[in-house]
């Protein structure tokens, strides 16, 4: 089991998409509706099963310890090869604790230019851009709302974009960074090492098999004929462009500074800058 | 000491517990709701999961800032406050976990259900957290019909047959969930001082009376789906959707009580009819829901 964390929009079903084709590899037909076996973190379901809890009787601050103390036995209670996706901040709401402190557990963190984050993230939530800047920039930033439980999913506390990279990056250094870009643009590379910090030891042929069948352009394919489950219901398409630098043609200068003001300093680090 | 009845059950408690119904003080105990202190671990523990520990007719729940909670024998549950609880929050994991437990050690099968009473017979509406079972139950209370139980129907094997009773005399709403039932906040009290869900008065106590089990439909929520379907669920399916019901089933291996709830579920599924619900979400599928559902059971 391994963990898939990442700030929300920034391409972490690719991933997923990449793997299922590598562990199918030649030997069967790839479907959007059935990647890898993947838990998502949030899910409610995860309480009422392994917990004696009911997820909607607790109190957000309830919920985050309950989860942490989950988290930290999840890979004994779960799939051995499978996933679990994680929007969450490493951090507990409010508290300077850790969400994930078990260092022995595998954890790729996948970041995207937060310019094309708001953009991507406006258009899944149904936000204006400058909304989505806002949440972007938000120490406070919960996705969901952390007094209403009585969802499937409940509220994730984020943070904000930088804050919520500093979490995973340097609360959890174990963890695999992989930049969004890195999988457009070294493509090859970019895969291996996450088949390689995995500890599968696929070919090179069979990597490369698996990237091309995880294109961005045949996973709209399948989407325009089939609903992808997982995808927004407001939305049609949750495949949407699957481009970096989009940002170019759509923010403002101004918009693109109250971004870079807040978040220039990791943004440099990631070479967005 | 304060008297109640709790599913059939005389319950003595030293705690005051206006949702439960009230009891009669010259009937004979059969559980004891006590005030008393709870170590923190519990001794020669057989599962240890979060928050709770578990060995044969033995069950803890700790609930860090809230109280510790011990069930010996199904027969008593000792409650230790923790300084400066809200009460109200002691009682949320009293009426749900506590009493899980408190069930299993009883010897009935909790199913995680809201239930209602019809012409003698009882109802039960199975699902997930937030699958709606309280609000159709609630929705089905304002058309007239008994409400039993909201979120935990205890099914008691009367001679083997499956029977039900009533329990607390409250279910838990979300105010959009009152919304649509027609109900405001007002005169309502929050179950939790940090949560915005609602308990709603059961308005009839009928706590002598059985109810022999007769069907459980299973609520589903699909948001793929704008149209509410109803499949009858038989074969090899029934048993294993309908183990899948058990309220705090992970407490059963501790407890050492499998083949027990095995047996339990397999004579349920002999007697009962099951029905899977898909429900769209929107407030037409809530009155198309209760509309169904007289259809079925014969209102």
């Amino acid at each position: 089991m391994f963990w898939l964390a990442s700030y929300p929009k920034s391409g972490n079903t690719w991933i997923r998409v990449f793997l299922t084709n590598l562990i199918i590899g030649g030997k069967g037909t790839f479907n959007i509706n059935q990647l890898m076996k993947t838990y998502f973190a949030n899910d409610n379901q995860l309480i009422e099963h392994f917990t004696p809890f009911e997820p909607s009787e607790l109190t957000f601050q309830e919920l985050e310890n309950v989860r942490k103390r989950l988290f930290h036995q999840l890979p004994k209670l779960v799939l051995k090869e499978s996933c679990v996706k994680i929007h969450h901040a490493n951090q507990l709401f409010q508290l300077n604790e850790s969400l994930l402190s078990d260092l022995s557990q595998k954890v790729i963190y996948v970041v995207r230019n937060p310019l094309d984050v708001v953009i991507s993230l406006a258009y899944h939530q149904q936000w204006s851009i400058d909304q989505s800047i806002e949440f972007l920039n938000n120490n406070n930033a919960i996705m969901g709302n952390p007094t209403k439980l009585n969802q499937r999913m409940s509220a994730d506390f984020l943070s904000s974009w930088s804050r919520h990279y500093r979490s995973w990056k340097v609360g959890y250094p174990e963890c695999l960074v992989i930049r969004y870009e890195d999988m457009l643009e070294n493509e090859w590379i970019t895969f291996s090492s996450i088949s390689k910090y995995l500890g599968f030891s696929f070919t090179k042929g069979e990597i490369n098999e698996a990237i091309i069948k995880s294109k961005i352009g045949l996973l709209q394919k399948q989407e325009a004929k089939t609903r992808f489950k997982e995808g927004s219901i407001v939305n049609q398409n949750f495949f949407r462009k699957g481009i970096s630098g989009e940002w170019k043609s759509i923010l403002i200068p101004e918009q693109i500074e109250r971004i870079v003001s807040r978040h220039g300093l990791v943004m440099e680090e990631l070479n967005y800058l | 000491m304060h008297y109640y009845t709790l599913f059939g059950w005389n319950v003595a408690s030293e705690f005051e517990l206006p949702e439960l119904f009230e009891g009669d003080h010259e009937k004979e105990v059969e559980i004891k709701i006590l005030a008393k202190e709870v170590a923190k671990e519990l001794k020669g523990v057989k599962k240890k999961g979060i928050g709770f520990q578990v060995k044969p007719g033995h069950y803890q729940l700790n609930i860090d800032g809230v109280a510790r909670f011990y069930v010996i024998e199904g027969r008593e549950i000792q409650i230790d406050i923790a300084p400066n609880a809200d009460f109200k929050d002691v009682k949320v994991f009293l009426f749900a976990s506590v009493l899980g437990g408190l069930c299993h050690l009883r010897s009935t099968l909790p199913i995680h259900a809201s239930a209602v009473a019809n012409r003698g017979y009882s109802y039960l509406f199975a699902g997930n957290s937030g699958s709606g079972k309280s609000t159709l139950v609630a929705a089905l209370q304002k058309e007239g019909l008994l409400a039993l139980n909201d979120d935990l129907s205890p099914i008691v094997f009367a001679d083997d047959n499956a029977v039900l009773n009533q329990g607390i005399g409250r279910m838990k709403l979300w105010p959009d969930a009152l919304k649509m039932l027609g109900k405001t906040t007002n005169r309502l009290y929050q179950i939790r001082s940090d949560l915005e869900k609602y308990a709603l008065e059961i308005e009839t106590a009928e706590t002598s009376k059985e109810f022999p089990v007769k069907s459980i439909f299973i609520l589903c929520p699909n948001i793929y789906t704008k149209k509410l379907t109803i499949k009858k669920v038989e074969g090899k399916e029934k048993l294993v959707k309908l183990m899948r019901q058990t309220y705090r089933s992970q407490l059963i291996n501790g407890f050492e009580l499998e083949q027990e709830h095995f047996r339990k579920c397999a004579l349920l599924s002999n007697q009962v009819d099951l029905y899977e619900i898909q429900q769209p979400r929107s407030v037409p599928s809530l009155n198309e829901q209760v509309a169904l559902i007289k259809k079925y059971i014969g209102v």
